[in-house]
């Protein structure tokens, strides 16, 4: 294994892999900043491409595309409430609060140490644990899913600031727009409205750009002077040694970054679950145990550190399961294994054993991509941040438009989920007015189908017992997770309980 | 407390309609989305009857929204995603750029501005244009008139 890996090194710092892991960096953050197109979609038009290379430029090249994809995502993310691709939900929550309050630059810094770390530890992971994280996987089952997503549910807790129970019915909204469609079990219609393009349900991604973009555009149409504002102190405003300070700062909190790049890997790891729900779980974390959990929401720089941490964590997360067991983490890595069996390689033990030296370059690459995203990232990204800064609203908002309206069409070519973008997006600016949360609408749209997924078939497959549904609480993992639910939920009141009694502390004391 | 009392009634309205919508057979289909459906009714109620009890008046620190522009961006969205398939993806794109660029600059139009409006708004949307049909590979709606 040393040989290979010191064999892989070698080849990985050849020249020629260092351009095309800075390629692919480049080109996956463009498309990754592009609301509408995924890592999944920016792999698939790239696979054509890699035909032509031989299998390791070919890996290397889609590896260095997916780190970048994925990272690329936080940038309209952060600078206009867009997320390029689902993994970055999470960011918006505090990313477009600090352009809103001048301060899209700390962001753009932060998110990319983030995601170098974050890269770096999930290579880490797939490099050490491989073996011992495949067993894992093997474990989890339905009802595993299940509670996994019923613990992303419990963040709505933390989303909801004004009102629990309004942040609860936002996320039951959620859930009811996850059902529209094909039942994942038993494959029946659902709330179709009589329309057959309606069967394939609303697409994450449409839900995703109308729930969170056309409220902004809404916004900037109403009240451009708000955004005028924040533009104008954040151009004057420009602080010397933010890059250094910025980053001092971040790493003063290792365990925010360390805890949400372990998350990610762990999540990587699950097929299915991937960096859309990895980036809330680990972004529900940092909010819980932050010290200035009060600040999550508002523009805390952690909230945007730990979800692009956790996502860019699911790179090499994911790949476990795809070069040991063959099962593809997320839809990337489905990609990237159709270019494995293309080349003729067949993932397992034989792939470690037989092609050591290209399995080794592929992981290698894609730590060295991560890294590679320090100095492209922060030359790339602050280049945009500066560009949509000094942008005027009257050209920005509708340049947003034309990218919401355009993202939404390409997820499957279809007018429809135009239309269903504005009506989800207007019935979320509608729906904000009301107090109910979008980011908690949206959560339910991501974690619907898993929940639903993993409660149908668990209880097939628990369907020879005579109480099918106790499965749901007698295996050892599931009761693991249970644990963490009854945790999430608690933590709020807990640390709300906490804070009263040390305020009431404090007043005695001043007394 | 009349903001509580619409969230909750909009709710039950949502609920309604998708119960309204229920055809599915299957114990297994009908499980989650029945159960859902029956949590957001609690909830819609829960949010009516906290209301009516709380009675609580006005929202502190809710800026008020100018009806108007909120009217002409909500039509001008709409008009733009049924648009787009019936006159192509430019041309919807170009006129809703310059009206909503005019919308944000207030006022009066004037010709000088227009004119800049829409060259920024004729750049943006070609260029968007070709990237994605010509890289990226989406075949955007395109009007039968200019084919883009």
């Amino acid at each position: 294994m040393l040989v290979d890996l010191g064999q892989a090194l070698t080849q990985v710092l050849s020249p020629q892999m260092l351009l095309l892991c800075a390629l692919g960096v480049v080109g996956g953050m463009a498309v990754g900043a592009t609301p509408g197109l995924s890592a999944t979609v920016g792999l698939a038009l790239l696979l054509p491409i890699t035909f032509t290379m031989d299998p390791t430029s070919g890996l290397v090249l889609m590896g260095a595309f997916y780190m970048g994809a994925i990272y690329g995502g936080s940038f309209t993310a952060i600078l206009v409430n867009a997320p390029g691709t689902p993994s970055s939900i999470a960011t918006t929550f505090d990313g477009f609060p600090m352009t809103k309050a001048g301060r899209s630059e700390v962001a753009i810094i932060a998110v990319t140490v983030a995601s170098v770390v974050g890269g770096v530890v999930g290579v880490l992971g797939l490099v050490l644990l491989a073996p011992m994280l495949a067993n894992v996987v093997l474990a989890f089952g339905p009802q595993e899913y299940f509670w996994l997503g019923i613990f992303g549910l419990t963040m709505i807790a933390g989303l909801a600031a004004k009102s629990l129970v309004k942040g609860f019915a936002a996320g039951f909204l959620g859930l009811l727009i996850s059902t529209i469609g094909i039942s994942p079990v038993g494959g029946e219609v659902r709330f179709t409205f009589g329309s057959t393009d309606m069967q394939g349900g609303v697409p994450l991604i449409v839900a995703l750009i109308g729930l969170f973009t056309v409220p902004t555009i809404v916004d900037l149409v109403v009240a451009p002077e708000g955004r005028s504002a924040a533009m104008l102190s954040e151009q004057r405003r420009r602080e010397r040694r933010l890059l250094t300070n910025t980053v001092r700062d971040i790493l003063s909190r290792p365990v925010n970054l360390i805890r949400s790049s372990v998350i990610g890997t762990l999540v990587g790891i699950l097929p299915g679950a991937g960096g859309n729900v990895a980036n809330l779980i680990a972004y529900n974390e940092a909010k819980r145990t932050s010290k200035r959990s009060d600040n999550f929401g508002k523009g805390e720089v952690d909230g945007v550190v730990a979800p692009e941490a956790a996502n860019n964590a699911v790179v090499g997360g994911g790949l476990v399961p795809l070069l040991t067991l063959g099962i593809p983490g997320a839809p990337p890595d489905a990609v990237i294994y159709g270019v494995l069996l293309l080349h003729g390689l067949r993932p397992g033990n034989e792939l470690f054993a037989e092609q050591g030296v290209l399995t080794f370059t592929f992981i290698l690459a894609i730590a060295v991509s991560a890294l590679l995203m320090a100095p492209v990232g922060l030359v790339a990204g602050r280049g945009l941040q500066r560009l949509v800064v000094r942008t005027p609203t009257h050209y920005l908002a509708p340049a947003i438009g034309v990218l919401t309206i355009v993202g939404s069409y390409a997820v499957r070519n279809n007018p429809l989920d135009v239309v269903l973008m504005v009506l989800l997006g207007l019935g979320g600016y509608g729906l904000r007015h009301l107090g109910l949360p979008p980011a908690a609408i949206v959560l339910g749209v991501v974690l619907g189908p898993i929940i639903e997924t993993g409660f149908a078939q668990g209880l097939l497959a628990a369907s020879g017992s005579a109480y099918p549904w106790t499965s749901f609480f007698t295996r050892p993992l599931s009761i693991v997770i249970i644990l963490l639910v009854l945790m999430g939920a608690a933590w709020p009141m807990i640390a709300n309980r906490k804070a009263k009694a040390e305020e009431q502390d404090r007043v005695e004391v001043s007394s | 407390m009349r903001r509580d009392l619409v969230c909750g009634g909009v709710l039950l309205a949502i609920v309604a309609v998708f119960w309204m919508q229920r055809d599915y057979g299957g114990q297994l289909t009908a499980r989650f989305p029945d159960f859902v459906l029956m949590v957001m009714a609690a909830l819609a109620v829960g949010i009516i009857v906290r209301a009516l009890v709380k009675r609580e008046t006005g929202e502190a620190g809710e800026r008020r929204v100018d009806l108007r522009y909120l009217g002409a961006a909500v039509a001008l969205l709409l008009a733009w995603a049924v648009g787009m398939s019936l006159i192509g993806f430019t041309i919807s794109g170009v006129i809703v750029f310059v009206v909503i660029a005019q919308l944000i600059r207030r006022g009066r139009p004037q010709p000088r501005l227009v004119a800049l409006d829409s060259a920024v708004g004729l750049a943006v949307v070609v260029a968007c244009f070709f990237v994605f049909t010509r890289i990226l590979l989406v075949p955007l709606p395109v009007s039968v008139l200019i084919g883009m």
